[in-house]
């Protein structure tokens, strides 16, 4: 084996590595969020004050709460349905879209109001349990029919994918920014490389 | 060049990519809190507290918010934390202590509250240890390459420190003058460093030790299976013994480690000798070992004469019974002792002080007691009690009838 071969080898075995580091690095870090199914008697369970709403009115939701001491819930409320208003405490529950996150800490149940608007939707909700480390999904009601309002076709900018009945919410990755950052310029600088490379190529 | 331009470049993308790594380090001192999920820096994780940790981790996490917040895991901490804690104990110094979060790191001068902490299955938080643990190689051979702290009699204090401890387990009322400094000075080097002072050798305070043990560790089961299972032993020996009209109670002069220093009032052999159903003759002597004149000895006639030769006479680490055998003689062939009843009776005995002067004081005390009041305890096993220990709770590989030299003369002889 030569030199110019042993060179070459190096040089792969650098340039996999890498390429291979920050993938592998990056996937390890992302968060991972599973919801476990669970068998720890802990239940959040949800029901609507109606189920038929009319429009532009608003209804209740009340979350129960059993086992779950300290914890978290977010419930995803469908198209066609607003977010008014809960009892619970401001500094505990935070909105975003049409998402609602409440902080539980010793809490046996929320309510929480909600605008009907059109159409029909399925709520869900994830809970978590920061104690014993379970988390599953937000049982009972799901699904709420505006009344009057089931073929009413949605306005353009409003058209989104329907929940389905077991979606959980989407966890946002947790990478910073420079981490960002420095992969690209490492990737970038693998990209010059080889642009050099394949020029001295064509020189050769 | 080209292998120099390509060398830069793997040490860039390697170090760009463990900045992960860092960032998840960095969590770990998450606003600059000594306990994880207190904002207020009171050392509590309140429940407002908590519930502010919850809902930015719950508002980055799932409401695609931009927020500084405790990663899962930590999270978790600080629930555990909130829910747990703190908890207090007054330590066997009557002290009063206040653990925030979870101990996981740390240093154990006593190679007491080792063992016992090894009975809790607890030993993983252990970073730390004293000369004497590292030492007994065959007792303790876990920790044989543990950072060594030196003793309570020599400290050292640039390794505790190296050691990064939350918390130092101290003597309680060993050279108490000693352990008084070390925690004085190490108040004084890291205010943070909380020190616990325990004893685990005598009988009159080991129950309440293990159960505090327990509960400052969070093995809280660990601790009642461990009680249990001592208690169990020395009940059985406390319902017989109470029994005993004290004259009944054999008269017993215990020399511990030198000739003519015994035990007193104040000592762990003393409580021994009682439980073990015998009047110790120089329970008028207040303080822990002291020496004593060969007259007085023979003046007071002990029935009995039980000695603990030295810290190095028998044990584990020895199948050698002249390490036992040669102090018997030499008591037994004391001039000044030839008239007193022990001597004259047979009824002098050289118990091991490694394996019989701390936790294990519960053996000792079935030995003895079976030797002073042999019909009363004829169904009692101490060498079965003795074996027990060491499988089920010490998780070591020992066989009794094999190895060790505990006893001269011994039983059955």
């Amino acid at each position: 084996m030569n030199k110019n071969e042993n060179n070459k080898k190096i040089s792969q075995m650098l340039l996999m590595l890498s390429v291979a580091i920050p993938v592998i690095s990056v996937l390890a870090f992302a968060p991972i969020v599973s919801v476990k199914a669970t068998a720890t008697g802990t239940t959040v369970t949800r029901i609507f004050s109606t189920i038929n709403p009319d429009a532009e009115s608003t209804f209740l939701v009340t979350l129960n709460i059993t086992g779950l001491e300290v914890g978290g819930i977010v419930e995803t409320i469908p198209d066609g349905f607003k977010y008014v208003g809960t009892d619970y405490l401001s500094n505990r529950t935070s909105v975003s879209g049409n998402k609602v996150a409440f902080a539980i800490v010793n809490t046996t149940h929320i309510n929480y109001t909600v605008k009907a608007m059109y159409g029909t939707g399925d709520f869900s909700g994830i809970w978590e349990d920061y104690l014993s480390e379970n988390s599953g999904e937000v049982e009972g009601m799901t699904h709420v029919s505006v009344r009057g309002e089931m073929t009413q076709t949605p306005s353009i900018e409003n058209v989104t994918t329907p929940p389905t009945l077991t979606s959980i919410p989407t966890p946002t990755p947790k990478i910073s920014g420079f981490e960002v950052i420095f992969v690209s310029v490492a990737l970038f600088t693998l990209y010059l490389i080889f642009q050099r490379r394949r020029m001295r190529g064509d020189k050769g | 060049m080209k292998k120099t331009y390509l060398f830069c470049l793997f040490v860039t993308v390697t170090v760009t990519s463990s900045l992960p790594l860092l960032q998840t380090a960095s969590q770990g001192e998450y606003m600059g809190v000594v306990v994880l999920g207190d904002l207020d820096g009171d050392k509590i994780v309140s429940e407002s507290e908590l519930a502010d940790n919850i809902l930015l981790y719950l508002t980055a996490t799932y409401l695609g918010e931009s927020n500084e917040h405790l990663k899962l895991d930590k999270l978790r901490e600080a629930a555990h934390i909130h829910r747990y804690y703190p908890r207090a104990i007054i330590d066997s110094a009557g002290r009063n202590v206040t653990i925030y979060k979870p101990l996981k790191r740390i240093v154990v001068f006593n190679s007491e509250t080792v063992e016992t902490m090894r009975s809790l299955n607890a030993t993983d938080k252990i970073v730390g240890v004293g000369e004497y643990t590292i030492k007994d190689k065959i007792f303790f051979p876990e920790f044989t390459n543990y950072p060594n702290v030196g003793s309570v009699w020599s400290p050292n204090y640039e390794e505790v420190l190296n050691c990064n401890p939350d918390a130092v387990f101290l003597y309680a009322t060993c050279s108490p003058s000693y352990c008084e400094a070390i925690q004085n000075k190490l108040n004084e080097l890291d205010s943070d460093i909380i020190v616990v002072r325990l004893d685990c050798f005598k009988p009159a305070s080991y129950t309440k030790e293990v159960e505090d043990l327990g509960y400052i560790l969070e093995k809280e089961e660990e601790a009642r299976t461990l009680v249990d299972f001592y208690e169990g032993v020395l009940n059985s020996i406390k319902e017989k013994v109470d029994a005993i009209p004290d004259e009944g109670r054999p008269e017993v002069y215990f020399e511990a480690y030198d000739r003519y220093k015994t035990a007193g009032r104040e000592s762990g052999w003393h409580q021994k000798l009682i439980a073990a159903g015998a009047n110790n003759i120089f329970s008028d002597l207040s303080g822990g070992y002291v020496y004593v004149d060969a007259e007085e000895v023979v003046k007071r006639n002990p029935e009995f004469i039980v000695s603990a030769p030295s810290y190095y006479a028998g044990g584990y680490d020895t199948d050698d019974i002249t390490e036992l055998s040669n102090p018997w003689k030499e008591i037994v062939s004391r001039p000044e002792l030839a008239k007193v009843n022990a001597v004259k009776n047979g009824n002098v005995y050289v118990l091991s002080s490694d394996a019989f002067g701390g936790v294990r004081h519960f053996v000792a005390i079935a030995y003895m007691a079976k030797r002073f009041h042999p019909r009363l305890f004829e169904d009692l096993d101490p060498k079965a009690i003795h074996q027990e220990y060491l499988i089920r709770f010490q998780g070591l590989d020992y066989d009794l009838d094999k190895h060790g030299v505990f006893v001269y003369p011994p039983f059955g002889s």
